[in-house]
């Protein structure tokens, strides 16, 4: 069974945006009718929803005053399902509609047939991360772009630097869009072993004293959604590393 | 752009000021990314990467990603207007610790010229301004400092007798040096040497001293030297008395910059000056967009000389184009003073422009005879030295066969090798329009509101939000008789007789009132038409027609040349029209494709060949060309080069991809890359380059690599004559000393029209004893009771954009999905300036300036801080400029704000520095 991963590698995001629209484009979900809410940055919406599965959240932090010090903490993180490897949401929903499984490369997904959101929604109260949103006929989520994989890939990805340059080749739309290489996909090792050398690379740590690897061995198992972050969990309200069910 | 895109990743130190790369070319940052990740193998400066710098009034999405250098993230925030100030400091740091290139600067600039006895900068004249300006006593005067034009002809470089072949003297004198001599055979042990001249003042060979030297030891006569020698100085000693005065004080009042900060963006960036080392400067908008905005490049220009960082890999000055064929239609003459190719705009104002040419085929020779004033005479610069190509001594060829692409059947012969006559050439010329003096964007819109300007053809362009003071843009768009646009939405400009100057929707009665007949023409989008569009790296890119334009929607080829048909059905029958090559009766059909079309831009023989490089062009009405910057991209062996894909190069070569697409001119992707090369003599080049990790050309018995600058073979093998890289200048020497500008040679400080300093009345920069000269001096001031008061509009404002919106945001702010992303104007503000003022984050407030108002929502940041200008404390807000009173999400549009003043050589908008006041509503 493939064992695939997704790099989101916070130090290099500039927040331009592509992965939330290329996930909307792809997954042919509507605008939400948004207006500035106030938030840090310019994130919008506010949330995810059951016509967002991605966004990228912006944080400040950092004292006011001198340039260093004021400016140095503008946080950009792309936001959705983190596909843990024992998920809470699929736990619960076992013991209701069984709508939640692991698909062959092992993200999870949800059965829209069989969910009962207006029944249930357990998934959604129970998932750490906050992630799936019911509407009316269904819970909602990041698939991964699970119809983007199946028959259309297993290609070798050449250079998974230039994936989104490698047209046949269709990783997760996010993946394809970004522009700075802060998100990949591949083999889950793979991509542990890209954000350990980066974590551990001396001007990523001169920059980000607190970077740090999210989802490599823990939370729940370990997460297919792998993050460089660049502050530590609590920042993003994140489960801590050691958090199991 | 000097570089490519994908050659930004090698560079060793890349500075972005007046651009934000990462919210406005968000794929450009994928090569700043492989820089600073070492993709190239640029080992940088310690070893682990390139360094980013940026430099801005506020903390971008590019910052956030500035390196850690020496402890401190590396960026560093200006006022917004005062790059100069910034940057001419960075220069007198460069000079002052002798971190430039001094071979580089030596051989491949100006810098050892001599200039006019009678030229003075600022530090020699006492008043804030360069010798030889004439005032303008009808100009208004708000206090600000003098308005008025300059004499150039003290800017010169010093001369022998005019009519001498060689008639520029330091070139003379430096080419009998090096050619003459080598080492100094004065007689007297001088030490004088090719390998010890200096740059440095304290030095016995010092540059400043030489020409003196050569006369003390009667290598040259003082009959050689005319007018006064004691009074001449060289191009370097004028630099060292300019930019002395932008010592770091002076700079951190100026600029509100941390001091700190400042020091180690001047240590960091002035690390590329070693040999081998290579830094780029990334700019856009945020540099252009000020009266001071030709000024800004030339300081970045001026640096980046002095560090040896022109014509190398991962160097140059690489502006970022605000969209993907900014680039082509700057190439094929959007402006207004240019023809396709940058070929001089004929002017009606100009006497001498009425005839094309009077002068024998000495043109472009020095020591030409006196020849009455002709078009041609203007525009061709003649060589200064017999060993420069001086490229624009070409000028005609391109010229007549733009003529004759133009109006092929009425020059020489549609089929033969007739060459076009005399009169046929004058007759021709006649046809091609010429302006009646300036006709930039502002001064069309005043003629426009003046009722000067009954018509408007507006394509993809939208000034109900992108001109310059909207409220008036608009107001003059209600005095026009007929408008015809062509967009893909009804956009502000198309609707402007439903809304009033503020955005608001009129009433029928009011709309009766406006007497413009509108015909709004359906376009197609980029991905509904096939052409070439080419992008900052000047690569001509062919893009492919992906699905049909909707409903009525047309591409341009087909409305241009139909719009074209019904004006000669309508009676447009003067000679120009009639023999203009275009229409059905020219192409068979109104819609030839664009693959016909780039043949024809290209460039063809009448006898129907293709021609294959700009050098083939002819000046006699043999050979067509629609733009000579792209001969070359359809070789004759009939392959349309810029559908060419192919990814590989050769080994160890700068990363510039030779075999994609095509980039003009002739292929070259990194302009003067004769200098990526050490220099011998007087601009001559060696075999060895500077950087050989990632060689730009190199010599194995011929030149490889990058398609060289015409550079002469290198020193030591036969064939080697010392001709400096810089080809298109007819010194063929990089200009420290620019004298073509309207402001003068070298950058000087001046303040935005709205200046926080116009209290202060008194320019700070030192000149003599405090003068008055605030602003730009050759500026034209269209509204002087609109210039803003730092009393009533103490806050200092800019606009900018963002990734999620495009430009006036017509094509953007109809898509849900980024309005989704973006929904509201927004205007970003300190946390000090919203305490002051009571402002909550995401409050609704109003921005005033002395030309209007706009709402906003507000954004209260840590990102923007109050800058402190001489002691007292300003706050600095910045504004986004997208929106307008069409599309899905609505707003004011930032431009109402804006001033109709511009620079003073191109008149582009002075958007990115004003004076304002906010409050909450």
């Amino acid at each position: 069974m493939p064992d695939k991963a997704i790099l989101v590698d916070a130090t290099k995001c500039t927040a331009c945006r592509g992965c939330q629209v290329a996930c909307k484009q792809w997954n042919d979900l509507p605008a939400e009718d948004t207006s500035f809410f106030g938030g840090p940055g310019y994130q919008n919406p506010k949330d995810l929803s059951s016509i967002t599965y991605t966004l990228v959240r912006f944080f400040w932090s950092g004292k006011k005053g001198t340039d260093v010090d004021g400016y140095g903490n503008w946080q950009f993180l792309k936001y959705g399902c983190m596909h843990c490897k024992n998920p809470r949401c699929k736990l619960v929903c076992d013991s209701m509609y069984k709508a939640i499984y692991k698909d062959e490369d092992g993200f999870v997904q949800i059965n829209q047939n069989i969910c009962k959101p207006a029944l249930c929604n357990a998934c959604s109260a129970g998932c750490p991360f906050g992630i799936p949103k019911p509407d009316t006929q269904s819970v909602w989520k990041c698939t991964a772009c699970i119809n983007r994989r199946g028959d259309t890939y297993p290609q070798t990805i050449k250079d998974p630097d230039s994936a989104w340059l490698n047209g046949p080749e269709l990783v997760p739309a996010c993946v394809s869009a970004c522009p700075t290489g802060a998100l990949q996909y591949g083999d889950r090792s793979v991509i542990i072993a890209k954000a350990k050398s980066r974590a551990n690379d001396p001007k990523v740590k001169a920059k980000f004293p607190e970077v740090n690897i999210y989802g490599d061995t823990g939370p729940f198992g370990g997460l297919r959604v792998v993050s460089v972050l660049t502050r530590k969990p609590g920042f993003y309200a994140f489960p801590s590393k050691s958090a199991m069910y | 752009m000097t570089n490519t895109w994908t050659d930004i990743g090698t560079s060793d130190v890349i500075m972005i000021i007046g651009g934000n790369p990462a919210e406005n070319h968000p794929m450009a940052f994928r090569h700043i990314t492989n820089a600073l990740e070492n993709k190239y193998g640029n080992t940088g400066l310690d070893g682990n990467g390139a360094k980013l710098i940026v430099v801005d009034p506020r903390y971008t999405r590019s910052a956030s990603k500035a390196s850690v250098w020496n402890g401190r993230q590396m960026y560093c925030r200006l006022r917004s207007g005062t790059d100069i100030a910034f940057v001419d400091g960075m220069i007198n740091y460069v000079i002052q610790h002798k971190k430039y290139n001094q071979p580089y600067v030596l051989s491949y600039s100006n810098a050892g010229f001599l200039l006019n006895e009678n030229f003075k900068g600022p530090a020699e004249t006492g008043n804030g301004r360069f010798s030889g300006f004439i005032p303008d006593l009808t100009q208004p005067v708000p206090s600000l400092g003098q308005i008025g034009k300059y004499d150039k002809s003290s800017w010169d470089y010093a001369r022998y007798v005019p009519g001498h072949v060689n008639e520029y003297k330091a070139l003379n004198i430096a080419t009998d040096f090096w050619d003459g001599f080598g080492d100094c055979t004065c007689g007297t042990s001088c030490g004088f040497s090719k390998d010890t001249l200096s740059l440095d003042p304290q030095s016995p060979y010092y540059l400043g001293k030489f020409r003196q030297h050569l006369l003390a030891a009667g290598i040259i006569t003082s009959a050689e030297v005319a007018g006064d020698p004691a009074n001449q100085k060289t191009v370097w000693e004028h630099m060292l008395l300019h930019y002395a005065r932008y010592d770091k004080d002076t700079v951190i009042n100026l600029t509100g910059a941390d001091p700190s900060g400042y020091d180690d963006v001047c240590a960091l960036f002035a690390m590329t000056g070693e040999a081998g080392k290579a830094g780029t400067i990334l700019y856009a908008m945020g540099t252009t967009q000020h009266t001071v905005g030709t000024q800004n490049i030339r300081a970045y220009s001026t640096l980046q000389i002095l560090l040896g960082n022109m014509g190398v890999s991962g160097g140059g000055i690489n502006a970022q184009r605000g969209e993907s064929n900014v680039q082509g239609s700057t190439d094929f003459a959007l402006l207004f003073h240019i023809l396709p190719g940058y070929l001089g705009q004929p002017d009606a104002t100009v006497p001498g422009d009425a005839w094309f040419d009077l002068t024998d085929p000495a043109i472009g020779e020095p020591g030409h005879p006196a020849q009455p004033a002709s078009y041609i005479k203007r525009v061709t610069p003649f060589r200064m030295h017999q060993n420069e190509l001086n490229w624009w001594g070409n000028f005609k060829k391109y010229i007549v066969s733009l003529m004759k692409c133009y109006w092929w059947n009425a020059l020489g012969s549609p089929t033969a090798a007739d060459p076009a006559t005399a009169e046929q050439l004058q007759a021709v010329y006649t046809w091609i329009p010429k302006i009646p003096g300036n006709c930039s964007h502002i001064q069309l819109f005043e003629d426009m509101h003046a009722g000067k300007i009954k018509g408007l053809l507006a394509f993809g362009t939208n000034p109900a939000v992108g001109g310059p003071n909207s409220v008036k843009e608009r107001e003059a768009l209600q005095k026009l008789d007929w408008m015809v646009i062509s967009e893909l939405w009804e956009n502000e400009t198309a609707a402007f007789w439903q809304y009033g100057t503020t955005g608001q929707k009129l009433t029928s009665a009011e709309m009766a009132a406006i007497d413009t007949e509108i015909f709004l023409l359906p376009a197609a989008a980029h991905m509904e038409k096939e052409g070439f569009v080419v992008n900052s790296s000047r690569w001509a890119q062919f893009r492919y027609k992906a699905v049909e334009p909707p409903g009525d929607a047309i591409h341009e080829i087909l409305m241009v040349n139909l719009l074209f048909d019904a004006c000669k059905a309508a009676g447009a029958n003067d000679y120009g029209m009639t023999f203009l090559t275009m229409g059905a009766g020219w192409y068979g059909t109104c819609d030839p494709s664009a693959d016909i079309l780039d043949r024809e831009i290209n460039g063809v023989r009448t006898n129907g060949t293709l021609v294959d490089k700009f050098p083939n062009l002819l000046d006699n009405g043999t050979t067509a060309s629609g733009n000579w910057l792209y001969c070359g991209m359809y070789p004759t062996d009939g392959s349309n080069l810029s559908k060419r894909r192919i990814n590989t190069q050769a080994a160890g070569m700068a990363p510039v991809y030779p075999l994609w697409t095509w980039a003009w001119p002739v292929n070259r992707r990194i302009i003067y890359n004769g200098a990526s090369l050490e220099p011998c003599g007087w601009g001559g080049v060696t075999d060895r380059p500077w950087d050989s990790a990632h060689k730009v050309v190199w010599w194995e018995g011929s030149w490889k690599g990058d398609v060289n600058d015409g550079i002469a073979n290198p020193h030591g093998y036969g064939g080697h004559i010392e001709r400096s890289p810089f080809i298109m200048r007819n010194e063929g020497h990089a200009r420290l000393h620019g004298a073509g500008m309207a402001e003068g040679p070298y950058p000087e400080h001046y303040e935005p029209l709205d200046t926080p300093l116009a209290a202060r009345g008194e320019n700070p920069v030192p000149s003599g004893a405090g003068h008055s000269q605030l602003i730009n001096p050759c500026i034209k001031i269209y509204e002087p009771d609109k210039v803003g008061n730092p009393m009533n509009y103490p806050i200092i404002g800019t606009t900018y954009r963002v990734s999620e919106h495009w430009q006036a945001g017509a094509a953007t702010r109809h898509l849900p999905w980024l309005c989704e992303l973006f929904p509201d104007v927004i205007v970003e503000m300190s946390m000090d300036l919203a305490l002051s003022k009571g402002i909550n984050n995401g409050d609704r407030v109003q921005i005033t300036t002395m030309r209007g108002y706009m709402q906003a929502r507000a954004l209260v940041t840590n990102r923007f801080n109050t800058f402190r200008i001489y002691g007292e404390m300003r706050h600095h807000i910045g504004v986004l400029w997208h929106w307008g009173y069409k599309g899905i999400k609505k707003g004011h549009s930032a431009n109402r704000l804006i001033s109709h003043v511009g620079d003073a050589n191109t008149r582009i908008p002075e958007s990115k520095a004003f004076l304002c006041n906010i409050e909450k509503i």
